[in-house]
């Protein structure tokens, strides 16, 4: 009889193979969802978002009644992190919005261009704790909930035989100062004051790296997610994002591959421009995770032999598409970009008016045509 | 059902021409109007402000990721022309997104669409500063719009509004371009340019655009 260890042991077998970039029994699939789940089994937003051990209980059930999956990207939701990704304030369900009402990052000047002084002279992390105290409602205080569950929401995907994946999540200063400054606050601090934004990227990036090494060593996640879109290639010129975007993601990528953890660049908006430089990054130790606007097909060209790759269903196809054009897609991305090194997932996210069953299609297609 | 598609950089004046705009052509030429506001936090304010000047106003809350607004705008799209079956529904792009991304889900999966216009909607105030930083935004907005307003023009020498006319007309030399100043009121030929349709005209914009527009995510249509 197989055992849900067992199981679990022969889908963690197929990931890792994947990400080394050989060939397994069949294509993996390990899909990322947070408000799909929630209305797909019927749960309130507003109780989604702000309950971490609920948002894993919804994940499980929604993903175990859609199909097979071998892992599942994020263990649990908690709609106090995106303020720690963007330091923002949010307007959640329940609270600022209708209660079933998907949760929005509230992006307004947060940060003065003085913090940037602050962060360089007296560090970034006493300037962190007083920005969530003062400016992000306490948010130190929110947090700790969100942590301390995250190890039993791992247990109970094993415990299914579902690999949970990345439940980790870091970013580079560039995320958390455009969001904190506001995008168009920021932009122009790149034009006018450049050399103080990367004096301040440098400071904040020592204790990022170092908060997100401790992470890795207290959940022991199989891998972290690295990502975001603002700093994306089809926004930035390649003289600000060589400067200010990628030797950030370098040290933060390093420094998780260090930990023995995968690092999964989760790159929304299209990078296809600067895909070459990702082969700097540590080979068969990185999972390119785009969200359906990077060429994926060129991606696997330039990174085939360097970086695993998963991807990249479009929300668009999920939630206005059909079943057949799911499972076209699919096969598409299974034959070109797999069989070897490559994950099937949705690019991005499942978005909330996902089609259920253009998901379980995505889900069903590895086994009709990734083996 | 005709579309029009407001793009533009955060705070470049999208809004401020759409409520001109809507305004004339719900009231010198009578047509029925639906505005889609497509900001993560604003919409609200908006939504009040619009339906108090008699537009039907239908806003998208939610999304913060533009991967994620491309399906959403469809879908609202959609359910616009099935409730309300406008003659004309006037999208404001989010600031960061491109158009071509959400054309390209539009008319894959829009439905009762006739025409098609994309209007972008350039801060030349901030030219300098956007052009240098992100180019690729900027000049990616110009080249995937069949107008190009350049505004804010009362904020600008002489000199710099027509060096910025010029760069568009080099980035996308079909593109119809205007040098205004939104605030102070749009000029009639752009009003009448979108007041009176033009069906035959704009259809045939749709149908070129069907042709030069690439498939969904890399490729979706395989
Ligand atoms: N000087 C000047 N200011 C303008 C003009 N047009 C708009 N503005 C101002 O620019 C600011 C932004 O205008 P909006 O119309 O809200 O711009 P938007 O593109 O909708 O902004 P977001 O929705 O935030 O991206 C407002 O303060 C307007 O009053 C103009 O022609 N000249
Ligand atoms: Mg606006």
């Amino acid at each position: 009889m197989t055992t849900a260890n067992d199981l679990y042991e022969e889908r963690l077998e197929r990931i890792l193979t994947a990400v080394r970039l050989e060939r397994p029994d069949r294509v993996p699939v390990v899909p990322l969802g947070d408000s799909f789940c929630a209305r797909h089994q019927g749960v309130k937003l507003s109780e989604f978002c702000t309950n971490p051990e609920l948002s894993n209980q919804v994940m499980l059930k929604c993903f175990m009644e859609l199909g097979e999956v071998d892992g599942i990207q994020h263990t649990n939701f908690y709609v106090h992190n995106l303020s720690t990704a963007w330091l923002s304030r949010l307007k959640i369900p329940g609270r600022d919005l209708p209660e079933d009402e998907l949760w929005q990052v509230d992006e307004v000047e947060l940060m003065s261009e003085s913090d940037y002084d602050a962060i360089i002279n007296d560090g970034f992390r006493p300037f962190i704790e007083r920005f969530y105290l003062e400016r992000l409602d306490n948010l130190g205080e929110k947090l700790p909930v969100f942590f301390m569950s995250v190890p039993s929401a791992m247990q109970a995907m094993k415990d299914h035989g579902i690999v949970p994946f990345s439940p980790a999540i870091v970013t580079i200063p560039y995320e958390l100062f455009c969001g904190g400054r506001s995008m168009h606050q920021f932009l122009r601090d790149l034009y006018r004051i450049p050399d103080k934004v990367q004096a301040a990227m440098d400071v904040a990036i020592r204790d990022m790296i170092e908060d997100a090494r401790m992470m890795c060593g207290m959940i022991k996640p199989i891998a972290a997610w690295v990502g975001g879109w603002r700093a994306a290639s089809e926004f930035i010129s390649p003289r600000h994002w060589q400067r200010f975007v990628f030797p950030y993601y370098k040290q933060m990528v390093e420094a998780v591959v260090e930990e023995g953890v995968i690092a999964v660049l989760h790159f929304d908006s299209d990078w296809t421009r600067d895909l070459e430089y990702l082969r700097e990054l540590p080979a068969k130790r990185i999972v390119f995770s785009p969200d359906g606007s990077t060429d994926i097909f060129k991606a696997k060209q330039v990174l085939g032999d360097h970086a695993c790759i998963m991807g990249d269903v479009p929300a668009s196809l999920l939630s206005l598409g059909t079943v057949e054009k799911v499972e076209e897609y699919c096969k598409r991305l299974i034959e070109e970009i797999g069989p070897a090194g490559f994950i099937l997932a949705q690019g991005c996210d499942i978005p909330p008016n996902a089609r259920p069953e253009n998901v379980a299609a995505m889900i069903a297609s590895v086994k009709k045509f990734g083996a | 059902m005709r579309i029009i598609l407001v793009c533009g950089f955060l705070g470049s004046g999208k809004t401020t021409m759409i409520r001109e705009l809507a305004a004339h052509m719900v009231r010198a030429k009578g047509r029925r109007v639906v505005i889609l506001e497509n900001e993560v936090g604003e919409v609200g304010i908006d939504d009040l402000f619009l339906a108090g000047e008699g537009f039907q106003v239908k806003g998208i809350l939610g999304g913060c990721i533009c991967c994620q607004l491309t399906g959403e705008v469809t879908a609202a799209v959609n359910e616009i022309g099935r409730e309300f079956s406008p003659d004309a529904v006037v999208i404001e792009a989010t600031g960061v997104a491109r158009p071509g991304s959400i054309l390209k889900v539009l008319l894959k999966y829009g439905e009762g669409i006739e025409a098609v216009t994309v209007v972008d909607m350039v801060d030349a105030g901030r030219w300098e500063m956007l052009s240098e930083v992100v180019p690729g935004l900027i000049l990616g907005q110009i080249s995937e719009s069949d107008v190009v307003l350049v505004n804010k023009i009362d904020e600008c020498e002489d000199e710099l509004v027509e060096n910025i006319r010029a760069l568009v007309a080099a980035e996308n030399p079909a593109a119809r371009i205007y040098a205004v100043s939104a605030a102070q009121g749009l000029p009639s030929a752009i009003l009448e340019e979108f007041g009176e349709g033009g069906e035959q005209e704009v259809s045939c914009a749709l149908s070129e655009k069907e042709k030069s527009t690439p498939e969904e995510g890399a490729s979706c249509d395989a």
